[in-house]
């Protein structure tokens, strides 16, 4: 499994080497593997793209945080009360149709180019997942799972922490999963178009000053600052979880 | 008495149909320690008036009295075993059988001794760390059992518990839950539509109608425990309720096939290309 992965990306890193090598594109467009490497080595000793991760991922954990309480919210209100859901769920889906980056230009004027409105953005951005998944998770439960607990005296809160909570746990995951990658698109796109610091404003970097070799590296960064979470953070509880969750008696 | 169930009905309404009427004034009463069955042909309501005395649905009339007092919802002294186990995934089989403990005054310690205990008299000691998918469909039920055993309930409720199992393992199970009851004298009501589970396990029958479900007949099984399958008695016993039961059965396989219910039981059919004479 690991030995696959290496290869893989080995082989396409020499891939990308041997054509700037033959300079079958131009360096300007495609720098060589090892300039990026130089550059994001820079970059990080440098400290300056570090200051811009950390602008980063302080946004998205403060934007994914709200939107993961906003989205259960939501979502339980909605499972709730069938009139919010007939209401304000279908208006939500509507709106969730738009790309949230499209909210940008009107979410600036009214709130400014600054850190608010890239929070909104991948709040608004990151919720739907959450909302959806929240509904369902709780709609799905196996009835006779909290009647079990309920002939056992459960009730209320404790059998909504000790069953339902538990029971829901496999598809409120899926969406927070969902969730999380939907924010990093969110929080990249709102940066490029936003003012201050930020991975976003590194890429940018890299088209003004003409220099490729900079925004390749950040997109490098991004891939394995996103990637490393969904696989080390969310695919590893998602296996246990599958393994005992799916086979529900 | 133990527990009265006076006068109980029932009705299901659902959107755009007729409601169906599924218990009507059924009465029955359990004694201290005594294994009752329900037995009735499916659909007959005996699943309802299950769910009824745990609490978990609400009787349009009628009540339901357990040491005397009126049962107003679901609590611990009325436990349920589901045909499904409806055991908790994430828990192994040790904390499910805790689960039920966790609301109770015991300590920690008490609590795992406790469901220890009841795990090893559904003889599952070796598995007390594996996870319900780990399980057969007997294991998971025993794992049930002994959830529900360690609350130490009033009353267990059974609602065709050993109905997903396989013949075999079922026939085990009937005979490990009467040296249960045997070792704990549980008050036992056992919903069942199998006539053989019934007499073999049963101190008294309680027999149900079709819809609307009431109570038809009240048999006493008077036969030494053990039980086993191969008891000539428990043949005279069957016997005697098999034909009440039958007609009950046929009830309700006549209006599920409607006017194609045309074979007697001592009948047979005619291939529908039979010789009407065509060639004399």
């Amino acid at each position: 499994m690991l030995l696959r992965k290496t290869v893989f990306f080995c082989l396409l890193i020499a891939i990308w080497a041997a054509i700037s090598k033959l300079a079958v594109v131009p360096a300007e467009l495609l720098p060589s593997p090892a300039r990026v490497a130089s550059v994001l080595g820079r970059g990080i000793f440098s400290g300056s793209l570090l200051y811009d991760v950390g602008a980063s991922l302080r946004r998205i954990l403060v934007g994914y945080g709200m939107a993961s309480i906003f989205g259960f919210l939501v979502g339980f209100a909605l499972l709730k009360n069938s009139f919010l859901k007939e209401t304000l769920g279908s208006l939500l889906m509507w709106l969730q149709t738009i790309p949230s980056i499209a909210y940008m230009p009107l979410a600036a004027l009214w709130f400014g180019t600054g850190e608010g409105v890239v929070l909104l953005i991948i709040v608004f951005a990151a919720s739907w997942p959450i909302i959806i998944n929240t509904e369902d998770a709780f709609r799905n439960i196996q009835p006779n799972l909290v009647n079990a607990a309920r002939t056992m005296g459960f009730r209320g809160w404790n059998l909504f922490r000790q069953v339902q909570l538990p029971a829901a746990f496999p598809t409120l995951l899926a969406g927070l999963k969902l969730s999380w990658a939907f924010s990093w698109r969110a929080l990249i796109a709102a940066e490029l178009l936003s003012e201050g610091r930020g991975l976003g404003q590194a890429l940018m970097a890299g088209k003004e000053t003409n220099d490729m070799a900079i925004t390749i590296a950040v997109l490098i960064l991004i891939a394995l600052l996103a990637g490393l979470v969904d696989e080390v953070v969310f695919q590893q509880v998602e296996k246990r979880v599958q393994k005992k969750w799916e086979t529900i008696s | 008495m133990k527990v009265i169930i006076e006068d109980v009905s029932k009705k299901f309404f659902r959107k755009g149909k007729e409601p169906t009427e599924v218990l009507s004034r059924v009465n029955l009463k359990i004694e201290e320690g005594e294994l009752v069955s329900i037995l009735g042909p499916s659909g007959c309501g005996k699943s309802t008036l299950l769910n009824i005395v745990a609490g978990l649905i609400k009787p349009d009339s009628g009540r339901i009295l357990v040491n005397g007092r009126l049962v107003a919802g679901p609590a611990s002294d009325r436990v349920v075993v589901f045909q499904e186990a409806a055991l908790f995934p994430w828990l192994s089989v040790l904390e499910n059988v805790e689960f039920g403990l966790r609301l109770s005054r015991y300590s920690i310690k008490e609590r795992r001794e406790t469901a220890l205990k009841f795990i090893k008299m559904v003889h599952l000691s070796k598995f007390v760390r594996a996870y319900p998918y780990e399980l057969s469909g007997g294991m998971k039920q025993r794992v049930a059992i002994a959830r529900a055993l360690a609350m130490d309930p009033e009353i267990l409720l059974m609602d065709e518990p050993f109905g997903a199992l396989d013949a075999q393992t079922r026939r085990i199970m009937e005979m490990e839950l009467q040296e249960i009851w045997q070792e704990t004298h549980k008050t036992i009501l056992f919903v069942t539509h199998n006539l053989r589970e019934a007499v073999s396990l049963s101190d008294r029958i309680y027999l149900m109608t079709a819809r609307p479900g009431t109570v038809k007949g009240n048999y006493t099984v008077v036969i030494s425990r053990p039980r086993k399958e191969t008891d000539i008695d428990l043949f005279f016993v069957e016997n005697q309720i098999h034909a009440s039961l039958e007609e009950e059965v046929e009830k309700v396989v006549k209006e599920e096939m409607g006017i194609d219910y045309a074979v007697t039981k001592d009948g047979f059919l005619l291939p529908a290309d039979r010789n009407l004479g065509s060639d004399i």
